[in-house]
């Protein structure tokens, strides 16, 4: 069997990175393709990440924030173990 | 006191408990989400804000977390802060920050329908700088909680418990938080100057400016640190509607205005009668 010569060796190697390439960008192409179509306003679900903006679900109180923690007056003799100052 | 400084604050917890592990919580989550580590995987993602990006699945989860809370707050409690708080001079640890410098013009803030984020792949569509600030706080303090078991965290005034715990709160008066999450947001301190004018670190997303809300200071009580913290931004962002919104998601939540006036939402009202303004 005659030896592949070096010409032939390169054209082999070309024809792999072209391959290869073409994977590549093909993945990427579908990723991208994908995450395009779940970003458009169309495709949200409810369990979608993305959200939404200020004119649709303020005044909509939902079960997110599930009632107020429970709080009392303080015993005036007690100091304050630790301090809500802000952040 | 039982403590240690971590995300700019400081934490605390009972005496007696040992904080390492809450300490590398506090920690690890300080390097990841960061805005002024210059390795955080934060900035890694803010360096190339458009486009798509492979996070991990702690910062995905984190960021799901921020995309909740744009929903339940109509979008005034924003991932999609980053560009407009840099634009408003707050760019670097708040230790260093000049307290004057050249005026500053708002920068605009992005819908949140321009991010996607499915598993580990986040996709924005335009260039979108995130902060994730106004969620990772919230949540350490109830993980490290959880880390506890027993007990209560509180970072900055950020806080969590299981046991009935004396909290002061701003303008002097406390309460008792028997358990759940207390936090306050606050444009009274972290403030600077830039052009003379005054800057904070709470952005309007309707303006991209800082806040200009009628309330220096706003307190909730709530299941957790974390939904009390996004209450209480939106509820100090909503401005005069802040005690309303509020009632209307029965959360008990405590106001101070410009003038060290109190006012109470409905629910605080009934849990602590003495607090209402005269």
């Amino acid at each position: 069997m005659a030896t592949p010569s070096r010409l032939q060796l390169a054209r082999r190697r070309l024809q792999i990175a072209r391959y290869s390439i073409g994977a590549a960008t093909l993945t990427a192409f579908a990723a991208f393709g994908f995450a395009v179509r779940d970003a458009h306003p169309a495709t949200h679900t409810s369990t979608s990440t993305a959200t939404t903006d200020s004119s649709t679900s303020s005044d909509d109180p939902s079960t997110y924030f599930g009632g107020s923690a429970s709080i009392s007056p303080a015993p005036q003799t007690v100091a304050p173990q630790v301090q809500s100052s802000g952040s | 006191m039982n403590g240690f400084r971590s995300m700019g604050c400081h934490v605390l917890l009972p005496d007696g408990l040992p904080p390492d592990g809450v300490q590398a919580l506090f920690e690890a989550r300080d390097r990841r989400f960061s805005r002024f580590q210059e390795s955080s995987e934060l900035n890694r993602v803010n360096a190339h804000p458009c486009g798509l990006a492979l996070v991990s699945e702690e910062f995905a989860s984190m960021l799901s977390l921020a995309l909740d809370a744009a929903r339940a707050t109509g979008g005034l409690v924003t991932p999609a802060v980053g560009g407009a708080v840099i634009a408003a001079g707050y760019d670097r640890d708040f230790r260093c920050l000049p307290l004057d410098g050249v005026a500053v013009e708002p920068a605009r803030v992005p819908s949140c329908r321009s991010l996607t984020l499915r598993g580990a792949v986040l996709l924005r569509t335009e260039p979108l700088i995130l902060d994730l600030n106004g969620v990772v706080k919230g949540q350490t303090v109830d993980d490290a909680l959880k880390l506890l078991g027993h007990g209560w965290v509180s970072a900055g005034g950020d806080i969590a418990t299981t046991v009935p715990l004396v909290v002061g709160l701003p303008g002097g008066d406390t309460i008792t938080l028997e358990r759940g999450g207390l936090a306050t947001s606050s444009i009274a301190t972290r403030a600077w100057r830039r052009g003379g004018v005054r800057q904070h670190h709470l952005i309007d997303p309707a303006t991209g400016s800082p806040s200009s809300s009628q309330w220096s200071d706003v307190t909730v009580a709530a299941q957790s640190c974390y939904v009390a913290d996004v209450a209480a931004k939106a509820a100090l962002l909503l401005g005069p509607a802040g005690p309303s919104w509020l009632d209307r998601r029965r959360l008990a939540g405590r106001f101070v205005d410009h003038a060290g006036r109190v006012t109470v939402s409905e629910r605080w009202l009934q849990a602590v009668p003495a607090q209402q303004a005269a």
